[in-house]
């Protein structure tokens, strides 16, 4: 019997085609964060990827609630997906703390904020780059080393011929 | 002494008796071990109810100090005072004896008994 090629619109696999987004908004917040930090330059770029990330991040929580459903209940590891969901959360929990911050440093962008409350956000970025990427390293992890979310195909591949 | 042990080789190895006591020796052990293997896997977790997800028929449960996530499946039979009851039974901070299969890190529940 021919085997039947599933679709690409199942519940889990909505969090990949969402995820890489606040992973890459969030990561480079990190680093325009410090430089803004250094330069006092750049404030309006970072105000613009923390927002993206935030609710890329938000809605890669809510699609992975969708993926985990279906992924934990085949995979060898799920402490993975915990830990994963985890640091996920710890980075775009703060950084949707920040975003004020950097929204009221924008208003008052003339006037400027003093170095320790741009030092705060730096950190605070710094931390939200290290959780997302970590995230991101769990994502892959359960992906290539435990098939989260795979189709394997059939060992004739019958499902791919006309 | 070392006639003797010649004697009982040959006799398991040579005679058609012998071979016969052999293969039915190694047939049971094999059996037994594939018997036990398919029973390593069970374990059981007594704890306490953390989380209850109705929508993902998912439970947290807390024992030894450790939160255990458990999925329920078709098979999964649950039980109250030995009669199968619905999975809304399940409250949380209820007591429960989980039997699951350890598949990897993964527990499998095949029985949930509710304990109170």
């Amino acid at each position: 019997m021919k085997a039947q090629l599933p679709s690409m619109l199942r519940d889990e696999l909505f969090h990949p085609a969402v995820a890489h987004f606040p992973i890459a908004f969030l990561a480079l917040s990190g680093a325009l964060a410090l430089f803004w930090l250094v330069t006092k330059r750049g404030l309006s770029t970072l105000l613009l990827i923390a927002l993206l990330g935030v609710v890329g991040g938000w809605l890669g929580i809510l699609t992975g609630g969708w993926a985990e459903d279906v992924v934990n209940r085949v995979i060898c590891d799920p402490t993975v997906t915990q830990e994963h969901e985890k640091w996920a959360e710890w980075g775009v929990w703060v950084s949707s703390g920040v975003l004020p911050l950097l929204a009221f440093a924008w208003f008052r962008r003339k006037r400027g904020v003093t170095v320790a409350y741009r030092a705060l956000v730096a950190v605070s970025l710094v931390f939200v780059s290290g959780s997302i990427l970590y995230a991101g390293h769990l994502g892959a992890s359960l992906v290539y080393q435990q098939g989260a979310a795979v189709y394997k195909p059939s060992p004739q591949c019958t499902e791919f011929e006309d | 002494m070392q006639t003797s042990s010649r004697r009982f080789a040959s006799l398991l190895f040579v005679s058609s008796f012998g071979r016969s006591i052999v293969f039915s020796a190694f047939f049971v052990g094999a059996i037994f071990f594939q018997v036990s293997a398919a029973h390593a896997a069970l374990v059981t977790i007594e704890g306490t109810i953390d989380k209850v997800v109705p929508a993902k028929r998912e439970i947290y449960v807390l024992a030894d100090g450790k939160k255990h996530e458990l999925y329920f499946s078709d098979k999964t039979e649950l039980v109250k005072g030995g009669q199968p009851v619905a999975f809304e039974f399940l409250k949380t901070k209820g007591k429960v004896k989980v039997t699951a299969d350890k598949v990897g890190k993964r527990l499998d529940p095949v029985k949930v008994e509710l304990v109170d």
